[in-house]
């Protein structure tokens, strides 16, 4: 909230950047301003903003059901959504018609567009039914074509499903595992590290002795020992969350042993032991004192961790670990690309990779452009 | 770096995505676009099979000619010449097994680089084999069998003057020492695998000679042993010239060594070197196999050739032609690893099966020229390529009656499109069928396969309304007698990709008739289908509904329910009242009458009228039982070899009825260039 | 100083303990045993059915009908003796697997722990020193993507197209000619020809986070005062550079090391298995499917040694290094 306010206050003070304002501003409104002037954050920024709307309005942006198999697409490549064809410009976008025939000798599917076959983009099409932000009933989507043809704008995958629709969906899964799994770690890790690091004595032993026990069990078998323990018939959600809370179960130790670490070295400080002189309690030391002066650090660390997050649950489904068909995440669906064939013959399996590397561009881009901000003692 | 500029940046990226989708395009014009009725991809039938002779006399007899003086490898006649081996002549049997090439005779030398993962097929022999139609049983270590008219004996006939790769004679010696000093062992074997109803007695008649004597006529036995894993080493002999060190009844002092070795007692030493059906494993062990295993370790094995091997080509040369073999060892199910090392020119062969999909065969097809391979196809020999199995003694009590309601299952049946899962799954390669004997079986008949394989969903519709099955409110979802909607676990048999294809295709499919799948695409654990815990399995190459023997019985005992299995074992095998029986559940009736038919079909010659007659009342039960539910048979199974292997057989049929690739005879297998 | 490293020590012990148990529950969890993979296995693979009798033959023969507690304490008991065990699917000892697996996986380790090094730290420095210059800019945006792909999609693009467009299939680390060889010229040259790939596609993703630490760990570096002093001093930027702030920047990373100790030893089991490398960590991966007790317990075992004395040697340097530390009795 302050952020924003801090940018918009920014904006009616163009023309003048007076230097009251400049003064009395607090850490959050230089924050913001500086975060302003880093064009990589803020383009991460937006980015993720488009993402996660995309991800909200998935339903009404798919033109099919992301489990709708088209028995007759297996392997279609992606679609052109055109203007111009043979007769000239169109205002109504369109795509050609798809001919299939299997190869006689290597028996691969190919397809090649039909330009006799034009079909136009119709938008607000009615289709498959979904809830309105799990409510209200709704069938109408962005586009579509006539008569159930296809528009495959990525293509599809072996079963004839499309990857545009699975994609969004997707989408929607990857994008909050992220920040759930991070949320979890965080507290745990500012809570318990700063027990550990400010306290010290038999709390700092216990936590990190749990902590050095999480971390000395190599991953992989503590991960799959936590997901076989997982019960086979949970829902989807269910395995969602459960997947979660594993990932968090190894985030959070690094992060405690980061906020333990500064605040090791930082309790000595002059200005902690005036705090303490002056009566102040330890959650205030820590909260007021301790926390704000490095809290970049701590910045960077969470906008590191949740990229590893996502990273992480495509590595789970790459040990077939992760979540589960028919729930659809990027690692569900970048499992499919997971062969030599998939690269050379059907490269549009691999664009769920393509948006890892952009969700996790974005997050690291503003989580730099945050710690840059965030440090309060740089001039603006 | 400003926002635009990242912009720009993911464009450009956008752009060369696209420049690589478009790489991907079609290599073949369109004009080609004319395809009809199913592709021919295993190529013409085979010219000439590998042909077995089982002595020179049988040679000459069949080809006019005698046959040449014995001829070695190169690199033996040195050793010959050192004084290290005795002549080819020496080392030989009597009467060694003649193998006719199957393009060509072949030259010495080379070694074939291939993957650990099947290693065992390459090195395997056993007593005895089938030919490559499968219906036809023929020596192969062994000189052959006869049984009695009665068939309550049977007398196997070794190779006289036959010798274990290190040189010291096999007999009947190394049979018997497997069958008394460890099958009737009890320290080693505490519960032996026969019933004293069914033990029958070994009899050494002399070296070369071995009578088994049946308690009732056994004609089954030898279809049963046919398999060439069957009648092999560690199994059904072992050298125990070399292994009775480690025994107790022939060394006293077998538990201190193997004490010094590191294992807790005898048995333990014993199990590890006799190494029962981990033969590729035990390097030093001696063997009767074209190739002795000499180093094993967790990155490669190493096969050299067997001086002692019993059989030789028709110009008289002994094999394998190929000095030795070594075996990557790729982790099990690192197929994409294996393919880049097949591309790559790193192995000679790569075998197909539950190695390759069939998804696979596009890729693999196009990449025949870069990569240096060729791909030799194979129709399967699997009764169902993919087989949806219920469980009959599923655990949730509300279930068991649905599954055990022959309507539901038969509704499923209906419910599956099966032409979709062949032409998305298989290709179009396949062809619907239920899990049920190939036409090629004598007793075989047409209406088993295509019993309710026909797309018909308000039929299945109209099967569920009548088991009682009604939809709920909005009518998504069929709901069971207790109210909650009829969701199934359905889970994978070895959790390959193509199960959870098709997992994911029945989900859609049994959704339009109201039946819920939540899907699991691991591959289930034993335990889960030991103890009878799971609801539904898809299950591709075998699990527990496996191919069927070509003229064999059946392939399992019975499959359905491990529960019912464990107590009709004991109720036929050990003769068990059913009162006393303790183990598995007690199965309905007519899964009883099933047992004992199946039981009284082993006693019956093959072929026989009253034989054909059983084993068509069993499977029209069995065939409209449908427990396993059967999909699409006839897929293919392709191996990847080499350019420079040479004498690759084609096979009618391929599956592990037959062996797998034992069934390609790779010891008269040459390399072209013995250097790669 | 010294109690400190003795009471240290001390929690080793106790940890490493509370490791054995954590992960013999840990492989224990998975329902069935060994013997279940096994029979698994022999039917599907050899087309041989087992009956129940034989099946508990093969456990009694495998010591897995023994009660939990008692198979624990045989394997701990073995392991306190220094023997890691037997593995059952290998039938080997576990010493002997690990002897064919730890060279390999330590060269490409350690080589990529080099390279991510010698990437990282220049690029950090040059990074922090030339904030927002376009050259941070480039830098930045190339450690990220780094960092961004998924090591299994790089390793599997990487490979085929270094395959279709240089002709060199490198799955795996040696030619299968050299595989059974004894050491020799041609083999180092092959292994050498193999090793980059894994190298670099292990490395990339460690470099972008090592350069964003150390970046901004440098930058808060640079405003501290004695920067400022120093600067004033007339000390060359150079010097200014490595004498403090870089030395202090590093803090963090010295405390990582301790948890690479394993890493090095593990190698990236992803990565590994795509590429198809001879490290342990598919060894561990395949052990912990299978449930082989004491192949994975040990491997886990030393493995968590490793990262206990790590951390261990590393809590040391880290009071050697920063002053700021105590290391006293804390109250």
């Amino acid at each position: 909230m302050s952020l924003r306010r801090s940018i918009w206050r920014r904006r009616r003070s163009v023309a003048s950047c007076d230097e009251d304002r400049l003064a009395i501003a607090t850490h959050w409104q230089l924050m913001g301003r500086k975060l302003r002037k880093h064009r990589l954050a803020m383009a991460g920024g937006y980015t993720l903003l488009a993402f996660y709307a995309i991800a909200l309005a998935a339903d009404f942006l798919a033109p099919y059901d992301p489990h709708d198999t088209h028995r007759d697409f297996p392997y279609a490549p992606p679609q052109a959504v055109r203007f111009v064809a043979d007769d000239g410009f169109h205002l109504r976008p369109f795509v050609y018609g798809l001919t299939a025939y299997r190869h006689p000798e290597t028996l691969r599917r190919i397809y090649t567009p039909d330009t006799r076959v034009r079909r136009p983009v119709r938008f607000f099409v009615r289709g498959h039914e979904y809830r309105v932000l799990g409510l209200a009933p709704c069938n109408v989507h962005l586009f579509g074509v006539d008569d159930g043809a296809p528009i495959f704008l990525l293509g599809t995958d072996k079963l004839g499903r499309d990857l545009f629709s699975r994609n969004l969906y997707a989408a929607r899964v990857s994008l909050t595992i992220g920040l759930v799994g991070v949320a979890i770690s965080f507290v745990l890790g500012c809570v318990l590290g700063g027990v550990s690091g400010y306290f010290g004595g038999v709390a700092d032993t216990l936590i990190q002795r749990l902590i050095e026990f999480l971390m000395c069990i190599p991953t992989l078998p503590l991960w799959m020992g936590l997901s076989a323990a997982l019960p086979k018939k949970w829902s989807p959600l269910g395995v969602y969350f459960g997947l979660t809370v594993i990932l968090s179960v190894v985030g959070w130790c690094s992060l405690a042993r980061v906020v333990r670490g500064k605040l090791l070295s930082l309790r000595e400080e002059d200005f902690v032991i005036a705090a303490r002189i002056s009566g102040a309690s330890s959650a205030r030391i820590i909260g007021r004192h301790l926390i704000p002066s490095f809290l970049s650090y701590l910045i960077v660390s969470v906008t590191l961790a949740i990229p590893g997050m996502i990273l992480g649950e495509t590595a789970l489904s790459f040990l077939g670990l992760g979540i589960r068909p028919p729930a659809i995440s990027w690692g569900v669906l970048l499992n499919d690309s997971q062969s030599l064939r998939a690269i050379a013959q059907c490269p549009w399996l691999l664009l769920p990779g393509a948006f890892v590397v952009i969700v996790v561009l974005a997050f690291s881009f503003l989580g730099d452009g945050l710690r840059d901000a965030a440090d309060s003692q740089s001039v603006v | 770096m400003t926002a635009r500029r990242f912009v720009g940046a993911a464009l450009l990226g956008a752009v060369a995505l696209g420049i690589l989708c478009r790489n991907a395009a079609p290599p073949v014009p369109p004009s080609l676009a004319v395809s009809t009725g199913k592709p021919d991809i295993y190529g013409s039938a085979p010219a000439a099979d590998v042909q077995v002779y089982t002595t020179p006399a049988a040679f000459t007899h069949a080809s006019g000619a005698p046959l040449p003086p014995y001829g070695e490898a190169p690199e033996l006649a040195d050793r010959v010449a050192r004084g290290e081996l005795p002549p080819v002549a020496a080392r030989l049997p009597e009467a060694p097994l003649v193998v006719r090439p199957y393009e060509s005779v072949g030259r010495y030398g080379g070694t074939l680089r291939v993957d650990a993962y099947q290693w065992r097929g390459y090195l395997h022999h056993g007593l005895f084999r089938r030919n490559s139609e499968g219906d036809e049983i023929i020596p192969d270590l062994s000189e052959g069998y006869a049984y009695s008219a009665d068939y309550r004996s049977l007398t196997i006939h070794l190779r006289r003057g036959m010798r274990w790769s290190d040189g010291a004679p096999f007999t009947v010696e190394d049979i018997l020492f497997v069958w008394e000093d460890e099958i009737w062992n009890p320290a080693l074997t505490p519960v032996p695998p026969y019933s004293d109803k069914d033990r029958p007695q070994y009899v050494a008649v002399d070296d070369y000679t071995l009578r088994i004597d049946f308690s009732r006529p056994r004609p089954d036995w030898m279809a049963a042993m046919s398999h060439p894993f069957s009648l092999s080493q560690g199994v059904f002999f072992n050298p125990k010239h070399h292994l009775k060190r480690w025994h107790a009844a022939y060394n006293p002092d077998a538990d201190e060594l193997a004490r010094s070795e590191g294992f807790g007692d005898w048995t333990q030493a014993y199990t590890f070197h006799a190494a029962k059906l981990k033969l590729e494993e035990r390097p030093g062990l001696p063997t009767l196999n074209p190739w002795v295993v000499t180093a094993f370790n967790s990155s490669y094995g190493m096969a050299e050739r067997n001086p002692y091997f019993s059989q030789v080509d028709t110009h008289g040369n002994q094999l394998p032609y190929i000095d030795r073999i070594l075996a990557l060892r790729t982790k099990a199910d690192q197929t994409q690893a294996k393919i880049m090392q097949m591309l790559g020119g790193e192995l000679d062969h790569l075998p197909g099966f539950s190695e390759l999909s069939v998804d696979e065969y596009p890729f693999l097809k196009e990449s025949e020229a870069i990569g240096g391979y060729r791909i030799v196809a194979f129709p399967s020999s699997m009764m169902s390529a993919m087989t949806l199995s219920l469980n009959p003694l599923v655990p949730d009590p509300v279930l068991r009656p649905i599954f055990n309601d022959i309507r539901f299952r038969q509704a499923l049946s209906l419910a599956i499109d099966r032409d979709a899962i062949n032409e998305m799954v298989y290709l179009g390669l396949g062809e619907p069928r239920q899990e049920t004997p190939l036409p090629l079986v004598s007793f075989s008949r047409p209406e088993w396969g295509s019993y309710l394989t026909e797309y018909d969903p308000d039929r299945a519709n109209a099967l569920l309304d009548d088991a009682g099955l009604a939809w709920d409110r909005r009518r998504r979802v069929r709901l069971r007698p207790d109210g909650r909607p009829l969701d199934l676990l359905i889970e994978s048999g070895h959790g390959s990709q193509i199960e959870a294809y098709v997992q994911e295709l029945l989900a859609g499919q049994f959704s339009r008739v109201g039946v819920k799948l939540t899907m699991e695409s691991e591959k289930m654990s034993h335990h889960r289908l030991q103890e009878d815990l799971f609801e539904l399995l898809v299950c591709d190459n075998g699990g527990p509904a496996m191919e069927l023997c070509f003229a064999g019985g059946e392939p399992y005992f019975l499959n359905q329910g491990y529960g019912w299995n464990r107590w009709l074992t004991q109720w036929i095998e050990a003769g068990e009242p059913p009162e006393r029986i303790q183990v598995g559940v007690e199965p309905p009736e007519e899964w009883k009458r099933l047992a004992l038919w199946i039981d009284e079909a082993r006693t019956l010659p093959a072929g026989s009228p009253e034989w054909v007659d059983l084993k068509q009342r069993i499977w029209d039960f069995r065939s409209q039982s449908l427990w396993h539910i059967g999909t699409v048979y006839r897929v293919p199974i392709f191996d990847l070899v080499g350019a420079r292997v040479r004498n690759f057989p084609k096979l009618p049929w391929y599956g592990w009825s037959t062996g797998a690739h034992v069934m390609t005879h790779p010891e008269q297998w040459y390399l072209e260039t013995p250097r790669p | 100083m010294l109690m400190y490293v003795v009471r240290r020590f001390a929690y080793m012990l106790l940890l490493l303990w509370l490791v054995s148990v954590g992960s013999f529950v840990l492989i224990q969890l998975p329902p069935g045993d060994y013997v279940t993979v096994l029979v698994a296995d022999m039917e599907m693979f050899q087309n041989i059915v087992l009956k129940p009798e034989d099946v508990e033959q093969l456990r009694r023969a495998y010591g897995l009908d023994r009660p939990l507690y008692v198979q624990y304490f045989a394997w701990m008991g073995r392991l306190v003796r220094g023997d890691l065990g037997n593995s059952i699917a290998y039938q080997r000892p576990v010493l002997e697997l690990l002897k064919e697996r730890v060279p390999m996986t330590v060269v490409i380790s350690v080589a990529a722990m080099a390279f991510v090094w010698a990437m990282a730290i220049p690029i950090g420095i040059y990074s922090a020193t030339h904030q927002y210059s376009l050259g941070d800019y480039v830098v930045t945006v190339i450690g990220f993507v780094g960092m961004a792909v998924p090591p299994f999609l790089l390793a599997l693009v990487v490979m085929y197209f270094g395959f279709r467009w240089f002709g060199f299939a490198p799955a795996g680390l040696l030619s299968a000619e050299y595989i059974a060889e004894p050491w020799s010229v041609g083999k180092l040259v092959d292994l050498l020809k193999h090793l980059p790939l894994p190298v670099i596609v292990t490395g990339i993703a460690g470099t972008a986070g090592l350069i964003r630490v150390l970046r901004a760990c440098l930058l808060d570096e640079l405003e501290q005062q004695y920067v400022v002093t120093a600067r004033a001093k007339g000390l060359s930027e150079g010097r200014l550079l490595m004498k403090y702030p870089v030395r202090v920047a590093v803090n963090p990373l010295v405390s990582t090391i301790g948890w690479s100790l394993a890493g090095i030893v593990s190698g990236s089991t992803i990565i590994s298995i795509v590429l198809n490398l001879p490290t342990t960590g598919p060894l561990l991966l395949d052990a912990v499917l299978k449930q082989d007790m004491e192949l994975a317990g040990s491997i886990i075992m030393v493995l968590s040694g490793l990262t206990v004395l790590g951390t261990y040697l590393s809590d040391i340097l880290l009071v050697l290094v920063d002053p700021r530390i105590r290391y006293e009795s804390q109250t």
